[in-house]
């Protein structure tokens, strides 16, 4: 009853994890193999990682599907965290112009 | 009761054709008489003057069984070995006409032993042939007849002068063997009917489709090797690398030079060692190395390295090169092909095969070739492998008597030909490796090429060596660099099993046996855990299902570990460094907890599955009669239930909702027609029984008219 399922299979969910058990290594072998890209490349971005790894023949289809979701979560979070920022922004310009407004 | 002093001799031999063989060589000409055309065959004097009555059995004629036949129950320890008739019409599969001839066989065995004094088990030399001929022995005629002298004729070619050889060093039968070839059976059937029990049980709870799901002992574990290379596979990440290669030019040939330490794994230095090459444009010869290799022969043949070498280089699976192979040897143009030895003693007498080979037209030059080379070997090149029970396969020198197909001419020609390369002198090639300096940068040019002809040229099967540079440099030479080009890289994912590679990690495993490995392998595809697709072996949906729930609810039967140390101690039965009781004892206390494991487990296997299983076995005995009158889209098929073995008739479009179906005839065979009855237009159909004129009816069980024209 408790149980979660994989976001992308109907299986059910490894821990923490929000992936099944094959879903969940496919993560470990993307994550593993991130550092050596880096050395090979010197620095190249996670979302730059992941969207190169997506495009080669040679990626296993689990390993494609998990860098897939990885990098449209990457991408919501960096949209969540620009509306944040402008929210943030916002709140302060108008917490601003209301101590203005009050100081007046 | 006949007189049993008469001092007949009664031979059994594991299959017909191997009988005729032995009776032909136990007869003073070598050759049967008219007379001795069935399956028994009596010589009254025979090479030494012995009386001989050779008979055969049919393989195992005797299986084993649970004792309590209940088909829900486990775990189940009672089994007893019965008349494979008995076995088979247990479960409704009844083969009639098999199921009689092995209980005649048995009977034929029990009355021929009644007059005979001595009894020579002549089966194959291996622990399936002593457990066939241990269990004729005990159950058809010692049971009553203990006082029977009881010998072993070991042989390992169905040529007539080993087999003589073989009668007249009988030796008195050794239990060893037959005891490790009747634990095997106990254990494998004590592993496969409780798993195999415990996980349709587990499948169907809660289920509305049955779907009977099976599993032996090494099926498990070789199942688990495809999954989880298929796993790897589909896991798999790449990591980049880069490879900067140049070409110098000498005398208008072009080399293809490497940078030493390619594969690059900075992309930076890839790109600073290209740049730097490109520019410089010459390179200066800094090193040639030159090196003579003697290539020893290939070893001789042992089974797994058959099958291998047919499968790479004709694609012969290596289940049907064992059963090619097998039939080669009962042919007694080969020896007995389940082995595991790399090695070819004197006995075998390699003088007697060259000269026999030299009188095959197809092997008379190769042959003479090898006996007038002054380097040959007068021992053979052996591997490290030894079989205490046959040597390493090898051609006996006899000429085919009949015309042999084009699959069984590769193998024999594969086998002829390794045994030469044997006693072939070794390979001598040099191996040249340059080193080329481009602007400080270490590049290397390699080739190889053939300085004197030895095995391969009877065994041609095999690396190329001519790879050679063609053109020559020497020290400090500058040439002149061309077409510098820096490739990027991905590693690959592990590739996946063929048959060949499957079966050569099963025996780097430890993981079944000789003659067994190929079977399992078939045996899965049989049972769609795994299918092959353009030679390549990948887990279906249900194998799959399976691993994936079995590495969480009950991991020994998916470890090799566990299959691997029985292994290790059936053969310690058979050196008897360990006894059948210990053995037994050790193999329950593993077996029962992990099948009590299963009790109230789950496997959870998707719907698909289940109807896939039941598609696919309803399938092998489905046979399509016409459209389906109701709804017209699907077709009615006469289906053969698996669970009941009767026969009925259904309509394809089961999944649309069309629940039509009908009984069917019980017996005879069921042709369709293009013709449908005019009362209910369901398909006539003709049904031909063994005796009578064939009748033409309709398929519809219920159809009122049912009319009957004769």
């Amino acid at each position: 009853l408790n149980s979660v399922s994989c976001t992308l299979c109907k299986k059910d969910a490894q821990g923490e994890s929000s992936y099944c058990k094959n879903h969940n290594e496919a993560l470990i072998e993307i994550r593993k193999a991130y550092p050596k890209w880096c050395y090979a490349l010197e620095n190249i971005s996670w979302e730059r990682y992941l969207e190169t790894i997506i495009r080669l023949k040679e990626t296993g289809e689990l390993a494609k599907a998990v860098a897939v979701e990885e990098l449209r979560l990457q991408r919501s979070t960096a949209i969540q965290d620009v509306i944040l920022d402008r929210r943030k922004a916002q709140t302060e310009g108008l917490r601003q112009w209301e101590s203005k407004n009050e100081f007046n | 009761m006949k007189d049993r002093t008469s001092g007949q001799v009664l031979v059994l031999a594991e299959k017909p054709d191997a009988a005729r063989k032995i009776a032909a060589a136990l007869s003073i000409d070598g050759r049967l008489s008219a007379s001795n055309s069935g399956s028994v065959m009596e010589i009254p004097t025979g090479f030494d003057g012995s009386h001989y009555v050779v008979c055969s059995a049919l393989g195992h004629l005797y299986e084993l069984t649970d004792l309590h036949k209940k088909r829900k129950a486990f775990p189940v320890m009672d089994i007893e070995w019965v008349p494979r008739s008995k076995r088979s019409g247990e479960h409704g599969n009844a083969h009639s006409g098999i199921d009689a001839l092995v209980s005649r066989k048995i009977e034929e065995i029990r009355r021929l032993s009644l007059s005979c004094s001595r009894f020579v088990n002549a089966c194959d030399y291996d622990s399936e042939g002593e457990a066939i001929g241990f269990n004729v022995l005990k159950f058809a005629t010692l049971e009553f007849f203990p006082q029977i002298q009881i010998l072993r004729a070991k042989f390992s070619t169905l040529t007539s002068e080993e087999i003589r050889q073989s009668f007249r060093e009988l030796t008195p039968l050794g239990r060893d063997i037959a005891d490790a070839g009747r634990l095997r059976h106990v254990t494998d059937f004590l592993w496969g009917v409780n798993f195999s029990r415990a996980l349709t049980m587990a499948a169907n709870r809660d289920r509305s489709v049955f779907a009977n799901i099976s599993m032996g002992r090494v099926q498990g574990p070789t199942l688990g090797f495809v999954v989880e290379r298929e796993k790897s596979r589909l896991v798999h990440v790449p990591v980049p690398s880069w490879q900067v290669s140049a070409r110098p030019l000498k005398s208008g040939h072009e080399i293809e030079a490497i940078y030493v330490e390619s594969p690059i794994q900075k992309y930076s230095k890839a790109l600073l060692v290209y740049e730097a090459v490109l520019a410089a444009q010459r390179a200066k010869v800094e090193k040639v190395q030159k090196d003579l290799l003697s290539v020893p022969p290939r070893y001789p043949f042992d089974l797994g390295e058959l099958q291998r070498e047919s499968y790479r280089l004709f694609k012969i699976s290596p289940k049907l090169t064992l059963s090619i192979a097998q039939e080669l040897y009962q042919e007694a143009l080969i020896s007995y092909p389940r082995t595991d030895s790399q090695k070819l003693p004197e006995r075998i007498g390699a003088g007697k095969i060259f000269d026999r080979l030299t009188l095959n037209p197809s092997y008379t030059s190769l042959t003479s070739s090898l006996i007038s080379d002054p380097k040959r070997r007068f021992r053979p090149y052996e591997g490290p492998r030894d079989d205490p029970a046959h040597p390493a396969i090898y051609p006996t020198g006899e000429i085919p008597k009949r015309n042999l197909s084009s699959l069984e001419s590769k193998i024999y020609d594969l086998v002829v030909r390794r045994f030469l390369n044997a006693f072939a002198p070794n390979e001598l090639v040099e191996k040249v490796r340059i080193l080329f300096n481009i602007a400080t940068y270490l590049f290397s040019a390699e080739g190889s090429s053939v300085k004197e002809k030895g095995w391969s040229f009877y065994y041609p099967f095999t690396r190329n060596f001519s790879d050679s540079l063609e053109v020559s440099f020497s020290k400090s030479e500058e040439v002149e660099v061309i077409n510098t080009s820096m490739k990027e890289m991905y590693d690959l994912p592990p590739p996946r099993f063929s048959e060949a590679t499957l079966l050569a990690h099963m025996e780097k495993e430890g993981l079944g046996t000789k003659a067994t490995r190929a079977e399992t392998i078939d045996t899965l595809q049989k049972r769609e855990y795994i299918v092959k697709s353009k030679l390549e072996l990948l887990p279906a949906l249900l194998g799959q299902d399976l691993v994936e729930n079995l590495e969480t609810i009950s991991p020994t039967i998916l470890s090799s570990k566990t299959t691997k140390d029985l292994e290790l101690k059936l053969e310690a039965i058979r050196t008897r460094a360990a006894t059948d009781v210990d053995f037994l004892a050790d193999m329950l206390d593993s077996l029962k907890p992990t099948v009590r494991l299963l009790r109230n487990k789950k496997i959870q296997l998707s719907i698909d599955d289940a109807k896939s299983i039941e598609y696919s076995r309803s399938l092998s005995q489905t046979l399509d009669l016409g459209t389906c009158p109701v709804c017209g889209k699907g077709t009615l098929r006469l289906i053969r239930s698996p669970k009941t073995n009767k026969r009925f008739i259904r309509c394809s479009n089961g999944n649309g909702n069309c629940n039509v179906s009908s009984p069917a005839l019980p017996t005879g065979r069921i042709v369709p027609s293009s013709d449908v009855c005019p009362k209910c237009q369901w398909p006539i159909i003709s049904v031909l029984s063994f005796k009578g004129k064939p009748s033409r009816l309709c398929s519809n069980f219920n159809c009122i008219l049912k009319a009957r024209t004769r």
